[in-house]
């Protein structure tokens, strides 16, 4: 058959890229996506969990503390030394759903309300809560009284507390608090509580017992701490992470009775008694409390002048997958921390013990501070790896992934996992490892913020080279199967119509989105069923008015033979 | 701007790789009755669908009562009435309800003729349509469309299940719409009787073309079958365009040729031929020589 | 308009009186977890309950959908309603709405027992009572998109194709709250994915030969 080629006014075949079409592909490749993130997520968070759960966790010991004076640590009847123990456990990290209950309830992070108290099956109710619209703290308490005549009546009082002032009314002289941060444990031993507004970057003490408010100095712009937590934790990931100070003992196989007394008793600190004449406190003593803030310092605020001293420490960076982060390790790059002040007695501050747990929770890193807050002892999590048959001690998260029975598998398998990714996704992983929080991480569907990729993005021991050369090496089954798929996707496009213009945004968008694009690709091209062009006799679309590869028409007067029709147009016969 | 109810322009409709309509276009004017004729799996229906909409083609347009098939709005719907193939309807419903759903989504109603139909027709109204016998379901199909008083009405071969009288009904029904001013009905049925009773316009289609598209006297007069005898054995050229159907037999030839005239008659002179005989076609004859598959003249062993 | 979503809700009155029963059970679990819990914090028996409601939800939801979208095939309902005074878009709507009012069936008596239950049990310093809001249109949106993916699912001709879609697709798509929670992120995700289903639903049936 001769080739004829025809110069059509439509010129060579097109497919315009037209808006249904993009609506289409948008539309299909936005569910595909969502479907296929939620799918990997599944299976990534199934490993991660798999390779948390293998781990062999042991404690971290700092022996002795080194916080004690010597006369008390060499003590001849010591005879076993101070220490601090810290332990994590490897529960799978709790997904959004919880966190969303226990952000919002009582001491929540979400919460406004600090603290609720009532007694089962009586009216009798506690409560301190911040009322945003007044922006005063509010205590409600709701108290049974009994009469003299052995009735009872309820009797409910309200106090209002503002920047200025506290009264059982709330008015305009009180101030308004804007954005409070309030210390975990509210009833103090003299009834008091302390927060701090972010706005009036002060601290303020409330007292509902007398009535006072006491106002610490206005921190300064260039020292604004960005404070995150006063005091003792909120309720974030501590079940997954304990600590404590251990007083020197002698050997007894029975435990020491330890007498407390009412005036001694703290409600916020443990109060210890050894057999020996010191009396340790540790926890929130008087009157010293930590505050931490966002870059990780912890910094001691004075209970009774509210004046912050300080820097008293940090929060240790562990030692990760890959090299540590440098401290201090900032509060959002942890998925839980501890710390508490150690004193010997009321105004003896010894110094500052600070643990944290690092995003994936396979690593835990323990660190003690001398008054001045100096660091004086770093102790890290350590695991087994077993290396060409013989076990070598190694940092516990180089042993979560590498060293446990089926941790290379499972390993492995997340590593094929986030490489499944779309290319894209995993830039922006990269790019945002430093930014997305360590406990939202775990709930992240489109970015991997606990991938190795990320966890890469996040090592600033790194230099430029090494940074951005490795990152590309991780992702390396990814670009090859993203680049296989664009491929695939280019030729078939090619054979089905579409114009270079089309073509070209499919390849594009294939390589970026990898799997998830080759699926919505599948799904929307067209289903036509190619036949043969008279012209080239080559495959070509029937619902395009020319062939894509030869621009001819349908109709070629040339090749087509005529045949007879009876139309209303055609000549009429004459007699 | 156009005095056609139906258009179509360059229609092409593929199934599968396969050719189903090859640049079909014909145009109903308003006020006509338009038979559709062509043999099973020519295209009928599928030229039906595309038209009204519920299938759309892979090239070409069509329109119908001045909007394209393809967004066709309720308005342009509620004038026109259609009778599927095999009678669409939603089978577990009552005809009751049926007919209520039809009733409420109407544009015009024309409940006394709907009713004298049901009447005539003695259609039960608790019964499923489902239950119904085929003949039935066409009659509620046929009552329906008429309902709605429709300013076209499309038919795909409606009297399909219907007895003689119910089929005599119905053509006299179509009659009877078409009496009013600007009805225009289109309609494909295998029954050729009837479309030659009713039908003013006759479209055929042969292997996905429309090969016929005119005024039925018309067509009549433009094809013809002769029956010519020879003085010694039949020519097998005669060199005669658009030759529908040839048949040799010795000195005899018949023939079939499309759109006859003193051209070809003068070509058909030059032969001297001892006799030259028209052989009367009806609409039946007609459709049979145009959708019959083309074979080379037959020369049987007596004549060689 | 009217006449279209009467006709859907006739026709699939069984979905609408599944909807209340499951609903009734729904309500009687809360109520006597409520009462058995007296004084617990409201996550003891509010994630238990939602670990039994929205697997089912999402699952029955998808099935509803494609339900109606295979009996519309099967029983040629489209087909016979596109010859009338009607657009394709107008039969999706009727069709939407009605998968919309058997939702709000199934959850709004759940979600008023649950408003009942909190103010009586649980005091609002506890745990706000409009927190109870973001979790209801959470799950409402959930179960939404559940039914939106089976609209879009039930237009493809291929029945085990169909309904191994059904059995995963829907327990990814109620996942996304177990992974996220209720706050406003999962809200916009889950519009966004019923926007999306939607458009192409409509897309896909109204190009689509009847």
């Amino acid at each position: 058959m001769a080739k004829i080629r025809l110069h059509s006014p439509l010129g060579t075949a097109v497919m315009n890229l037209s808006r249904k079409y993009i609506l289409k592909a948008v539309t299909t490749g936005f569910i595909t996506l969502t479907l296929l993130s939620i799918a990997l997520f599944w299976a990534r968070y199934s490993c991660e969990s798999a390779l948390r759960a293998n781990m062999v966790v042991a404690p971290v010991q700092i022996t002795p503390s080194g916080m004690l004076p010597d006369e008390i640590e060499s003590d001849p009847n010591v005879k076993l030394h101070s220490s601090i123990v810290a332990h994590f456990n490897n529960e799978p990290v709790p997904l959004g759903s919880v966190d969303y209950f226990k952000d919002r309830t009582i001491a929540g992070r979400v919460s406004n309300t600090y603290h609720y108290s009532k007694s089962s099956g009586s009216p009798e109710e506690n409560v301190i809560y911040f009322d945003k619209k007044t922006g005063l703290i509010v205590y409600h308490w709701t108290h049974l009284v009994r009469e003299s005549d052995l009735s009872t009546r309820i009797e409910t009082r309200n106090f209002y507390a503002g920047p200025n002032a506290v009264a059982e009314k709330p008015n305009r002289n009180m101030g308004r608090f804007t954005d409070p941060i309030e210390a975990g444990q509210w009833f103090l031993p003299n009834g008091s509580r302390i927060l701090y507004d972010r706005k009036l970057r002060r601290f303020f003490r409330i007292d509902f017992q007398v009535k006072t408010v006491a106002k610490g100095p206005e921190i300064k712009k260039d020292r604004e701490p960005d404070i995150v937590q006063i005091d003792s934790p909120l309720d974030y990931g501590q079940s997954r992470l304990s600590c404590e100070f251990v007083p020197p003992r002698e050997i007894t196989p029975e435990p020491i009775e330890q007498e407390t007394t009412e005036e001694n008793r703290s409600l916020t600190g443990k109060r210890t008694e050894s057999k020996y004449t010191v009396t340790i406190y540790s926890g929130s003593s008087e009157p010293y409390i930590p505050i931490l803030d966002r870059s990780g310092r912890i910094d001691i605020l004075d209970r009774n002048s509210l004046e912050v001293t300080g820097p008293a420490g940090w929060l240790p960076s562990p030692r990760s997958l890959q090299s540590s982060s440098g401290n201090p390790a900032r509060p959002k790059d942890l998925l839980a921390w501890r710390y508490f002040t150690v004193s010997l007695g009321p105004d003896q501050y010894i110094g500052l013990v600070t643990a944290a747990l690092n995003r994936d929770g396979t690593a835990m890193a323990l660190a003690t501070f001398d008054k001045n807050g100096n660091l004086t002892k770093t102790a890290y999590s350590r695991g087994t790896m077993t290396l060409r048959g013989s076990q070598h001690p190694s940092g516990s998260a180089d042993a979560a992934y590498f060293g446990t029975p089926w941790a290379p598998t499972l390993t492995i398998t997340k590593y094929l996992l986030e490489n499944l990714h779309p290319l894209a996704l995993a830039a922006a992983s990269f790019i945002t490892a430093g930014s997305v929080e360590a406990k939202a991480g775990h709930s992240a569907v489109f970015l991997m913020p606990n991938s190795f990729i990320a966890m890469h993005a996040r090592d600033s021991a790194s230099d430029f080279f090494d940074r951005y050369f490795v990152a590309l090496l991780m992702i390396l089954p990814s670009i090859i199967l993203s680049a296989v798929l664009a491929w695939r996707v280019g030729k078939s496009a090619a054979l089905t119509g579409l114009d270079a213009n089309a073509k070209w945004t499919w390849v594009i968008a294939t390589f970026a989105f990898g799997l998830a694009a080759f699926i919505t690709y599948r799904l929307t091209r067209s289903r036509i069923t190619l036949v043969t062009c008279p012209n080239c006799g080559k495959p070509r679309r029937p619902d395009m008015h020319c062939c894509h590869r030869c621009g001819s028409q349908w109709h070629i007067p040339e090749i087509t033979p005529p045949t007879w029709r009876v139309l209303n147009h055609s000549h009429v016969m004459s007699e | 701007m156009t005095n056609d109810a139906i258009r179509v322009q360059n229609m092409v409709k593929y199934f599968d790789g396969r050719c189903v309509l090859d640049d079909v276009s014909f145009n109903v004017a308003k006020g006509s009755i338009y038979g559709l004729l062509g043999r099973n799996g020519t295209g009928k229906t599928t030229i039906i669908r595309i038209l009204l909409g519920l299938d759309s083609p892979t090239r070409g347009q069509t329109h119908l009562l001045g909007s394209e098939s393809a967004c066709l709005r309720p308005a342009t719907r509620g004038r026109i009435g259609y009778v599927a193939e095999a009678h669409v309807l939603i089978q577990n419903y009552k005809v009751g309800r049926l007919i209520k759903l039809y009733k409420d989504l109407a544009v015009n109603w024309n409940d006394n003729f709907f009713n004298r139909l049901i009447e005539t027709f003695r259609l039960p109204m608790d019964r499923r349509v489902k239950e119904l016998s085929m003949g039935m379901r066409a009659q509620l199909n046929l009552s329906l469309a008429m309902g709605i008083d429709p300013e076209l009405l499309i038919l795909d071969d409606p009297t399909l299940g219907l007895d003689t009288v119910a089929r005599r009904q119905f053509l006299e029904l179509a009659v009877d719409l078409l009496q009013k001013d600007g009805r225009t009905i289109l309609f494909s049925s295998h029954i050729l009787s009837d479309v030659e009773r009713i039908a003013d316009h006759i479209g055929i289609l042969r292997g996905g073309k429309l090969v016929v598209d005119c005024p039925l006297e018309q067509l009549k007069h433009r094809v013809r079958k002769l029956r010519i005898i020879f003085k010694e054995t039949a020519p097998a050229q005669l060199y005669i365009t658009e030759i529908i159907n040839q048949q040799i037999q010795g000195r005899e030839l018949i023939l079939t040729v499309a759109n006859w005239n003193k051209q070809k008659q003068v070509l058909l002179d030059t032969f001297k031929s001892e006799s030259c005989t028209e052989i009367p076609m009806s609409l039946e004859d007609i459709f049979i020589e145009c959708t019959r598959a083309d074979s080379a003249p037959i020369t049987t062993e007596q004549e060689a | 308009m009217f006449t279209l979503i009467k006709r859907e809700i006739e026709d699939n009155l069984v979905d609408f009186l599944a909807a209340a029963l499951l609903s009734a059970v729904f309500v009687f679990i809360a109520i006597s977890l409520a009462k058995a819990n007296l004084g617990h914090e409201p996550q003891t028996f509010s994630i238990g309950l939602l670990l039994v409601i929205l697997p089912i939800t999402g699952l029955v939801f998808m099935g509803m959908s494609t339900g109606q979208m295979t009996n519309d095939k099967t029983r040629k309902v489209s087909a016979f309603l596109s010859t009338l005074p009607v657009t394709r878009t107008q039969i999706l709507l009727a069709r939407v709405i009605t998968g919309v009012l058997v939702m709000l069936v199934l959850f709004l008596p759940i979600f008023i027992t649950a408003t009942v239950l909190m103010k009586m049990f649980i005091s609002p310093y506890v745990f706000a009572y409009h927190y109870l809001m973001e979790i209801f249109i959470t799950i409402f949106l959930a179960a939404f998109a559940a039914y939106c993916l089976g609209l879009q699912i039930g237009l493809s001709s291929k029945r085990a194709g169909i309904v191994l879609a059904v059995f995963i697709f829907s327990p990814l798509i109620i996942s996304l709250i177990f992974i996220k929670g209720f706050a406003i992120n999962i809200i916009m995700l889950l519009l966004l994915v019923v926007i999306a289903s939607l458009v192409r639903t409509w897309q896909k049936f109204v190009s689509t030969a009847l």
